[in-house]
């Protein structure tokens, strides 16, 4: 009988001998193996004997380095070229915008107008390095210790805060040359480590759910001490979303509408606390600031409002095509933070509102497509993975758009990929580069199965195509 | 048939989405089906399934999951997705377009 055997693994090692990517040999070999053993099985209650059952089984195959080679044509790394090229556009955006703020700033700021060109052109660089060489490792790895980049989150703020210098009240790390703020290396750490998190406590229950939630308001009460409101708030945004997919899926072995409704209505109930706390704290100084944006500033416009109501003009003020007509001062002179958080004003106030709703198309493409990799992600941590850089792109974009338009309280959100900072660019084509590796592993790696198809989740009335099930099992 | 193999490369995908229709299978499963439904025309190498049915599941128009079977060993089970019905329902409608047109020109009936 073992010789038998062997003509079969023989077989199976013709095949596999094809296939370069060794990752999914064990899944092919048990595949084949089934489908062998069968068919043998079914030869030998045909009354075939024993050795020409195998042999018979075998021809039936097909050439087994023929069959090799075709597997190996499907299981083969592929490149994202669709996110490369909306990568292109956005950097191509982003240099415009240096070149905007180079002659806003440049001369009267730094003597020289080259200085954003310069610097935007040194981040790329490094930014699209990091991304390739993200993008050609495999991300799937990251999965296993999610708790070491959390702690590394962590870490960077230790050391902002222990050896770090402090600039407009927040420290930050000081690399002798560059002073590197904490906050854009640790928010995409953290939103990794809750994607891991979120994977590897899948299929388990309300415990499972206690202990993600509990790492995820650790790390936004850290951000909140920073202090940078935004910064929680967008891994807020980011982990609600992750939890309402994967509790929406059945990820986890929990009733789906009660266990959202806690989730939600228990979150609602923390940002009410948190909000009356801090309003009774300093409560004149919240409502200034935050309430200022209402009306476009208009009840404060030399105070409060100022911001908001510089920001009006220059989008009153701005063409459908080519520059803004009619303002006395430039945008740098009139308008704090042109080169950050009012980027967007920026651009359509330089380019013309085509241009602004340019940046909005593009910007919408790019989350799209993270999001559609995400859908199609061979793993339950590559689709976690890229619904939290989609979310964390999506909301940076609406945050800086919405409070540029004065619809929302402006909070220090930078436009992505157009704003300037640099950590901040190399973060987020870090982002980029795990969401192409999951691309390029998407062939390479073998698949989760769902829980939700291994286990369906036994339940007396069930919705389903359509139909509705009772089941009295 | 010695036509077998190729006539079934052509239409493979359809052919496999159109056996998944009918519930989800494992793939000595639907090679027998394959048989049984088309009278033995399509002779194919058996082996050669398995690489398209794990590109179709790579381009998300199936999904697969692991079952054991009673003689203990595990079998991988092929079901359609959402964007496999959608496909398999274009094809279809293709196929039938082709079929009738061919019919037009070479008489015969087209049972679509």
């Amino acid at each position: 009988m073992a010789e038998l055997e062997k003509r079969v693994e023989g077989y199976l090692d013709e095949v596999c001998a094809q296939v370069r990517c060794r990752r999914v040999h064990a899944q092919l070999r048990e595949e084949l193996r089934g489908h062998l053993e069968e068919r043998i099985e079914g030869y030998i209650a045909a009354g075939m004997d024993a050795q020409q059952a195998v042999r018979q089984a075998i021809v039936q195959m097909g050439d087994g380095s023929q069959v090799g080679r075709e597997f190996n044509r499907t299981h083969r790394p592929q490149v994202d070229w669709r996110m490369l090229v909306l990568v292109a556009l956005f950097a191509a955006a982003g240099a415009a915008m240096m070149a905007v703020f180079g002659r806003e700033y440049g001369e009267t700021v730094f003597r020289n107008s080259g200085y954003f060109v310069v610097r935007f052109a040194l981040y790329l660089t490094i930014g699209l390095v990091l991304m390739l060489g993200l993008m050609c490792l495999d991300y799937s790895r990251l999965r296993k210790h999610p708790m070491w980049l959390y702690g590394a989150a962590v870490l960077l703020f230790v050391l902002a805060e222990v050896f770090g210098v402090y600039a407009n009240g927040r420290p930050y790390l000081d690399l002798r040359f560059f002073q590197v703020s904490p906050l854009p290396l640790a928010s995409p750490l953290f939103i990794v480590a809750f994607a891991g998190l979120a994977a590897n406590y899948r299929g388990g229950g309300v415990h499972c759910l206690c202990k993600l939630v509990a790492a995820g308001i650790g790390s936004i009460l850290l951000m909140l001490a920073y202090p940078s409101l935004a910064g929680a708030l967008i891994l807020l945004i980011c982990y609600a979303t992750i939890l309402t997919v994967t509790v929406a899926k059945g990820d986890f072995a929990c009733r789906r509408g009660i266990t959202l409704a806690v989730l939600y209505g228990g979150g609602a109930l923390l940002i009410l606390v948190f909000v009356g706390f801090v309003t009774g704290w300093k409560g004149s100084y919240v409502f200034q600031r935050f309430g200022a944006f209402l009306n476009f500033g208009a009840a404060d416009p030399r105070g409060a409002g100022y911001i908001y109501a510089i920001s009006h003009q220059w989008l009153t003020a701005s063409e459908l095509f080519g520059p803004a007509q009619g303002m006395a001062q430039s945008l740098s002179q009139s308008l704090p933070d042109a080169h950050r958080n009012f980027a967007f004003v920026s651009a359509v106030a330089t380019f013309g509102w085509a241009a602004g709703a340019g940046i909005l198309l593009l910007a919408a493409a790019f989350v799209g497509r993270i999001v559609q990799v995400g859908r199609r992600a061979n793993s339950a941590f590559g689709s976690y993975l890229c619904l939290g850089v989609a979310t964390m792109l999506a909301a940076e974009f609406l945050l800086c758009t919405l409070a540029s338009l004065g619809v929302l309280p402006m909070l220090d959100v930078g436009m992505p990929f157009l704003s300037y900072g640099g950590t901040e660019y190399v973060a987020h084509l870090a982002m980029v580069g795990l969401v192409l590796s999951v691309w390029r592993y998407n062939n390479l790696l073998q698949r989760d199965g769902s829980p939700a198809l291994e286990a369906p989740l036994k339940r007396f009335i069930q919705f389903e195509d359509g139909k509705l099930i009772v089941s009295f099992k | 048939m010695v036509a077998g193999n190729q006539l079934f490369k052509g239409n493979s995908a359809m052919l496999i989405l159109g056996l998944l229709e009918g519930g989800d299978k494992y793939g000595y499963q639907m090679i027998n089906a394959l048989a049984v439904r088309s009278e033995g025309a399509f002779d194919l190498k058996e082996g050669t399934l398995y690489p398209i049915l794990h590109a179709l599941e790579n381009r998300g128009s199936i999904e697969a999951y692991w079952l054991d079977s009673e003689a203990g060993r595990r079998r991988r089970y092929y079901r359609l997705t959402k964007d496999g019905r959608k496909e398999l329902q274009k094809r279809r409608e293709e196929w039938q377009a082709y079929c009738a047109a061919v019919s037009r020109v070479m008489g015969g009936e087209c049972l679509g």
